[in-house]
């Protein structure tokens, strides 16, 4: 076990499960969400006409008995709005200009005083289209024979680290060339090569979409929404609509879900444009389900190859790895995904000898964007099954092969850095004794096989390197505390997290510290997006640097009103105290009126308030070549999910029996939410492994509807689940804490692999893992008749 | 997305009901739990002009033991009702046995016996297993009413005998039978969730622990319930062993059924299911079979 000392006592609340600050406003209803907010009678109602093909030019648009419909207030196309918008790859129009590249693709927007008017004015849009040849296949898109999607590709603008190749329908192509594999694959003793295809999903956050803009007489902008990253849209609309970010301004209430897919802009930026055109007025633009499927992101598809070899004691020598992924339509925030994916390519393992080509690919497929994983769910399915077939070919235990090889401290990662202390040797030992790992159960039944496997994981936030945290503390009279932060609250709890925080680097009770909810960029400080499991880490580390600069200003404050030492005083559960003249004063009597002069000669101090932020500074570029450099990231969050289930032998059924993950967060600020997120990525990895696929023919989504799109329930959950917290600080996290949002469901769909392989024998190419698929493949492999 | 407007009445007596239905034909929808029917207007895949509301109907809310061993259950009786009725326990243990596979309790504390069977979904476990229980339908109309035996009732997808004007009032149960087991087995990508196929077996055991009759429904195997007529005349008299049961098995999902595919299997895979799940049903309706003549 790698442990790292630190010698920072941890300080109440810190590390105690507390509840969450929002429970009793959700639990009695009172939390305002977008669509609860009141507008009047004022409010309009938006709808968004979208291209009914995959691939298409638009010869022409008429919207003049739209227009002309009692009711229609507003109708506009992309006519209307020239600019580019865009995270990484400014690759995006906000309605379709010259061409539609998916079936969903905005083509107009129809602003009317009721959404029934809406509706029945977007069947009065006359559109000529020329329909074009789709491009439904990533590894088919990345060939030259392939219709270019985006022929302006090259005149985009882009961030520094993302690499379209011009010509072609790749927007990004990250290489990894570390040590020689050619050279190294006659010194394995076993190879094994796999492809795999992991369909899109989506993210089905139960609150679909939401946005409300009003734009005043004056220009300024207000958009309500229900927002993962309430300063990149105001920073992206403000660029698409060429108006300054301090005229934009964005309102975030609570959320209802997000899971990446409320992150950047998408559906937001098609409210504000048509508000531009009825000024004064609100327009609220609601998507339904069926949209929410696929106008809203989805998350990548991605066609993988795998080559591996290790020698005869198991070492990995070397990893060929290329990456198709159908980015969609637009991949201005997709491309960061296929970025990821190649500096994390070698999985959390030490491999000297490495060739990676990451290729994000446009399709006309939805709009690929980020969700929970970030790419890596897509691509440890893949590899975590590859590990256990080097394994079994080389005759090492699965388990085995993964301690053996698996980042240490200090072991030389993919892009050349070196991996950070990481408790990840511990949690592999913590699953497989967890699980039981080498011990086989007798199946429930004689017609059921019983069957065990795990997968291990890393991740690292996927940001730009300056990706940046501000926070401020303030108090008020009674002495509570009031923090100002700019990241949002998706239910993961991070607002209870940073009141935590708070409370220990101020020295105040939890219960007395509120968060300033909602987020809103006019009064709230930045925060570059909640995405990237990057908050109780980045905005962590700001709210603690203002807590701290508020008990600093306290201090020195009552240092001088007593004449003592700021070195022997100390804020106690909101009580400043002396060590040395055992003075004690509530910080009620100070953070607001100041303290009184001696001798009534006037007074000293004034309103207390703190400020910090945090950005990483340390992050260098990589080569584009090679994809080698100092330090790619900030850090990787690791862990392991073993799962036991059993297979159904006459019909294909699974049923996953008990779920154990360890992760190593660092330092659980809050252990009942490190171990909700436990949960709720392993239930959310089963979904994606056993329920959830995109049914794409032809471009055409089959499936959009909770009907014929499963999710999985808490039915589906094994009925046993453990989560085990593993600890090894992060040298620059709040006490150590780094993130586990995402991590969470990155290894499950691999592990349910790996353990439906150990029941039956047999792989699929990809998830979903349907019975129709495992019984097939159980034919095929003759294990049934 | 919210239905378009409609008309509603909300009569207390069946008569008023079938008043409103009479005089608006085919324009009208009666309206029972409304699990199936309101989620089909929210998506305007019905667009009735008129909902003619059962729920205040105080008739129609019974589970009724009869003198001849049997029961009798008012259509707008809870499914949740049926759940925890102890006379159903008794007198008709497959029903009991049905109610929990209804999709979910939520959908079951509102949703009603006889709105499901007169629904007319393939999928729905009750249309199966009236079927298999040789249930028979009491109809009222503008003329009075009828009886209509449940193997009669179906017409093809989300389609009955009943007229536009008709409604489904009582569903009658004949006494379960001695020396008689049951059966229902369902294959769903999820629990609660429409069934990719399913079945219903019911033996009746003669007294030399032969076949007497038996009886396989499918449900989700075609546009209504779909009995396995060649199959049960083929264990007709025989004594059930795990051969016999086999071979009707096969039959059912080879010739009798002709399930489809769509995005959630195949008809190959359906065949390959029902079959499975007939062996497994008919296994299972033998055991309950033979400990009911102990």
């Amino acid at each position: 076990m790698t442990t790292t000392v630190i010698n920072e006592k941890i300080p109440a609340p810190v590390g105690e499960s507390k509840p969450r600050l929002e429970n009793r406003k959700k639990a009695t209803g009172a939390a305002i969400y977008a669509d609860d907010i009141q507008f009047g009678n004022g409010l309009l109602h938006a709808r968004i006409l979208h291209s009914p093909h995959p691939h298409a030019l638009i010869k022409s648009i008429d919207v003049s008995k739209a227009a002309a419909l009692p009711g229609v207030k507003a109708v506009v196309t992309g006519d209307d709005f020239p600019g580019f918008i865009g995270l990484y790859l400014q690759d995006r129009h906000i309605f379709c200009r010259d061409r539609a590249r998916y079936v969903g693709d905005p083509i107009a927007g129809v602003a009317a005083t009721s959404e029934e008017i809406a509706v029945n004015a977007l069947e009065l849009i006359d559109v000529e289209y020329e329909v074009l040849e789709p491009v439904v296949n990533p590894e088919y898109g990345a060939s030259p024979e392939a219709p270019l999607l985006h022929p302006d590709l090259s005149e985009y603008e882009v961030a520094s680290f993302i690499l379209p190749q011009a010509g072609t329908n790749i927007s990004n192509l990250f290489k990894v060339r570390k040590g020689d594999v050619e050279s190294a694959w006659e010194k394995c003793s076993a190879i094994v090569e796999h492809k795999y295809r992991i369909p899109h999903i989506q993210h089905v956050p139960i609150e679909p979409h939401i946005a409300i803009a009003q734009v005043d007489e004056t220009g300024e902008i207000t958009l309500w929404g229900s927002s993962q990253s309430p300063f990149a849209q105001r920073n992206l609309i403000a660029q698409a609509l060429g108006i300054s970010q301090s005229d934009m301004r964005v309102i975030a209430p609570y959320v209802g879900g997000g899971f990446g897919s409320k992150a950047g802009v998408s559906m937001e930026a098609l409210a504000v444009a048509i508000a531009t055109k009825v000024r004064g007025r609100p327009v609220k633009l609601l998507l339904t389900r069926e949209e929410e499927f696929y106008t809203a992101f989805v998350r990548q598809e991605l066609i993988s190859y795998f080559k591996m070899g290790c020698d005869e004691n198991g070492n990995i020598l070397a990893m060929e790895n290329t990456f198709y992924w159908g980015g969609g339509a637009y991949t201005e925030y997709g491309v960061n995904v296929t970025r990821a994916a190649g500096y994390s390519s070698t999985g959390p393992y030490e491999v000297p000898n490495v060739k990676t080509d990451s290729l994000c690919v446009y399709t006309n497929h939805p709009v690929g964007g980020p969700m929970r994983g970030f790419g890596m769910p897509e691509m440890h399915t893949g590899l975590e099954q590859c590990i256990d077939d080097l394994a079994h070919k080389a005759g090492i235990d699965p388990v085995e092969i993964r301690r053996l090889n698996c980042v240490k401290d200090g072991s030389i990662l993919v892009t050349g850095s070196k991996m950070h202390p990481t408790g990840l040797p511990q949690c592999i030992e913590e699953t497989s004794k967890a699980i039981q790992w080498g011990q086989k159960a007798p199946a429930s039944a004689p017609n059921k096989r019983r069957g065990k496997g795990t997968a291990i994981m890393w991740k690292a936030p996927a940001m730009p390197p300056n990706a940046g945290s501000s926070a401020w503390v303030e108090l008020a009279e009674d002495g509570t505390v009031n923090v100002g932060l700019g990241g949002q609250d998706l239910g993961q709890g991070t607002f209870t997290v940073c009141a935590q925080m708070a409370a220990a680097a101020l020295g105040v009770p939890y219960e007395s510290v509120r968060v300033a909810t909602p987020v809103d960029t006019r009064y709230s400080p930045y925060e570059w997006q909640t995405v990237a499991s990057r908050l109780t880490w980045s905005m962590g580390n700001a709210v603690v640097n203002a807590a701290k600069d508020a008990r600093r200003q306290v201090l020195e404050l009552v240092s001088e009103a007593w004449d003592e030492e700021p070195e022997n005083l100390d804020i106690r559960n909101g009580v400043v105290v002396s060590y040395k003249s055992e003075q004690e004063q509530p910080l009620k009597d100070i953070v607001i009126y100041g303290l009184p002069k001696p001798d009534d000669q006037g007074w000293m101090g004034g309103p207390i308030i703190g400020r910090g932020k945090f950005m990483p500074t340390y992050v260098t570029g990589l080569d584009p070549e090679t994809g080698q450099g100092e330090r790619a990231v900030v850090h990787y969050t690791t862990g392991a999910q073993s799962v036991e289930l059993e297979v159904d032998l006459d019909t294909g059924q699974v049923e996953v029996l008990r779920g154990v993950s360890a992760f190593d967060v660092g330092r659980a600020i809050n252990p009942a939410l490190v171990e909700a997120q436990m949960e709720g990525g392993f239930v959310q990895g089963l979904s994606s492994a056993l329920f959830e696929e995109m049914k794409m023919v032809d471009g055409f989504m089959q499936n959009p509807s909770f009907v014929d799109y499963r999710i999985a329930t808490t039915t589906d959950a094994p009925s046993e689940m453990e989560s085990i917290i593993v600890e090894v600080p992060q040298d620059d996290g709040p006490w150590g804490a780094r993130g586990i949002g995402e991590h969470s469901m990155v290894a499950t769909a691999a592990a349910i692999a790996n353990a439906i392989y150990d029941a039956v024998g047999v792989r699929m190419d990809g998830p979903p893992f349907s019975a129709e698929k495992i019984y097939l493949a159980m034919l095929d492999a003759g294990i049934v008749e | 997305m919210k239905p378009p407007p409609f008309e509603y009445y909300a009569p207390t007596t069946v008569e008023e009901a079938v008043a409103h239905l009479a005089e608006h034909g085919y324009d009208a929808k009666p309206l029972a739990g409304g699990q199936s029917l309101i989620p089909m207007m929210n998506f305007r895949l019905a667009q009735p002009a008129i909902l003619v509301d059962l729920n205040n109907i105080a008739e129609l809310s019974f589970i009724r033991p009869e003198d001849d061993g049997g029961l009798s259950i008012g259509a707008m009786t809870r499914h949740q009702m049926v759940e925890k009725d102890a006379q159903v326990v008794e007198r008709a243990p497959l029903i009991n046995e049905t109610m929990p596979k209804i999709a979910t309790s939520q959908i079951r504390s509102r949703g009603t016996f006889g709105g499901s069977l007169a629904h007319a979904d393939p999928s729905a476990e009750l249309v199966a297993v009236s079927v298999a229980l040789d249930g028979n339908f009491k109809v009222v109309g503008p003329q009075g009413e009828r009886w209509v035996p449940a193997n009669e009732f179906f017409l093809g997808l989300f389609t009955s005998v009943l007229e536009p004007e008709e409604l489904l009032v009582e569903i009658n149960l004949p006494p379960f039978p001695e020396r008689t087991g049951w059966s229902l087995m369902e294959i769903a990508r999820r629990p609660h969730d429409f069934c990719l196929i399913g079945v219903v077996a019911v033996l009746t055991l003669d007294e030399k622990d032969q076949c007497q009759q038996a009886k396989l429904v499918y449900l989700s195997a075609g546009d209504g319930p779909v009995e396995a007529h060649q199959a049960a005349e083929l264990l007709k008299g025989q004594a059930l062993t795990a051969e016999a049961i086999q071979a009707a098995a096969e039959t059912a999902a080879s010739a009798d059924i002709d399930p489809s595919s769509d995005i959630h299997a195949t008809a190959e895979f359906r065949r390959h299911l029902a079959n499975v799940l007939a062996r497994r049903a008919l296994g299972e309706a033998l055991e309950r079979a033979i400990s009911n003549t102990q």
